[in-house]
């Protein structure tokens, strides 16, 4: 299973906007079945987001559902200015941003597994050839190397290539996501790639 | 600052290694049901169960959560309320104002304008009980000031007139 990848949207960014606004509406009204259908729309995508920034499994679990719980909690209050999927985005990285400022410095990854088409994805097995300098390294240890890397990078560096390179966001979404321009969602992605490419360069095909 | 340099090109087919990154098989099948049983027991928050009857702050508390600029504004501008308070405490002439501003007030009663400071002063040296036909000398207003009995009260009696 390849988790969270990046999926073709509108521009408003979400999937099946048609009747989300009525599930949306359904939702606020209290209507538990149309709220769990949202969860299920989202919850691989919000997850994924939460699980690549803290790189803990167990820590993205519970803040993935607190977020949908706290969506629900605050649906009165969402006026519908942005879709619905920027919205609950917002609410699921502020609330990981909040957690990892408290537990600063005590960073433990809980990786998940990498799924079978890891080991057949021509582009990783590439990093594991004798082009590497690194090349004995596997692909187990590569991922943990990599994760370390980010884990090094500050929160709002660290969210903009998580949901650009990882997730596949649009500029202009991560820009309404973190409600900044767009020219920073640029300039932090610029730096946050010059950062990792230097703490993984032993690991990084010459080219 | 070209962020699609292709010296970039590594890193990000490096990055769609963490898209392998997944979570044990059937994981989403319960998601959704734990997080709709922690809404149907009430965990819509703590917080809500707190303000239900204040909407208008449940939103201002919710609005925190997703846009944390409103947070910061609110908490600078209740700080600069704070010392806005603090420096004006500390000036002498609004002191002052504050405190002599109640018993400026004419043709009130004396007892009913009268702060805790008058009521000691020199110029009130007596307070008769109409009801109980007692007076009492305030010369010992710090006893008075303390709840003390003054040491030199003295009960005086005077003769009901009109029989």
């Amino acid at each position: 299973m390849i988790m969270a990848e990046p999926v073709s949207r509108n521009d408003s960014g979400a999937s099946a906007p048609a009747d989300e606004e009525l599930l949306v509406k359904r939702a606020r009204a209290g209507d538990l079945e149309a709220y769990d259908e949202l969860v299920q729309r989202y919850q691989e995508r919000i997850y994924a987001t939460v699980y690549h920034m803290t790189s803990n499994h167990e820590d993205a679990n519970d803040l993935a559902q607190e977020s949908f719980i706290k969506a629900f909690q605050a649906l009165k209050s969402f006026k519908g200015g942005s879709s619905f999927y920027t919205w609950l985005y917002r609410i699921a990285v502020n609330k990981t941003i909040n957690f990892l400022k408290q537990r600063k410095n005590r960073i433990h990854l809980s990786l998940n597994d990498l799924d079978f088409n890891a080991e057949h994805d021509p582009d990783l097995v590439a990093f594991v050839s004798d082009k590497t300098p690194r090349r004995e390294a596997g692909l187990s240890e590569l991922q943990e190397k990599l994760n370390t890397a980010l884990m090094k990078l500050s929160e709002p560096h660290r969210l903009v290539v998580v949901l650009h390179d990882v997730q596949g966001l649009s500029h202009e979404e991560i820009a309404k996501v973190m409600e900044c321009n767009i020219g920073t969602v640029r300039s932090r992605l610029f730096y946050a790639r010059q950062q990792l490419q230097a703490w993984l360069s032993d690991y990084l095909k010459p080219t | 600052m070209n962020e699609n340099q292709p010296n970039f090109e590594s890193l990000r087919r490096l990055l769609a290694l963490k898209r392998h990154e997944a979570p044990p098989p059937g994981y989403f099948n319960n998601f959704s049901r734990e997080v709709i049983a922690r809404i149907g027991a009430g965990e819509t928050g703590k917080e809500a169960g707190l303000f239900a009857g204040i909407p208008w702050l449940l939103n201002m508390l919710q609005s925190f959560e997703t846009k944390p600029v409103f947070a910061g504004g609110f908490a600078t501008a209740l700080c600069g309320l704070l010392l806005f308070g603090a420096v004006m405490a500390q000036r002498p002439e609004f002191a002052a104002q504050a405190i002599l501003q109640p018993s400026a007030q004419e043709g009130a009663p004396l007892i009913a304008s009268a702060t805790p400071t008058t009521m000691m002063q020199p110029a009130n040296p007596m307070f008769i009980d109409n009801s109980t036909n007692f007076a009492v000398n305030f010369q010992n207003s710090s006893a008075v000031a303390l709840g003390q009995m003054p040491v030199n009260a003295q009960l005086a009696s005077f003769p009901v007139s009109g029989n």
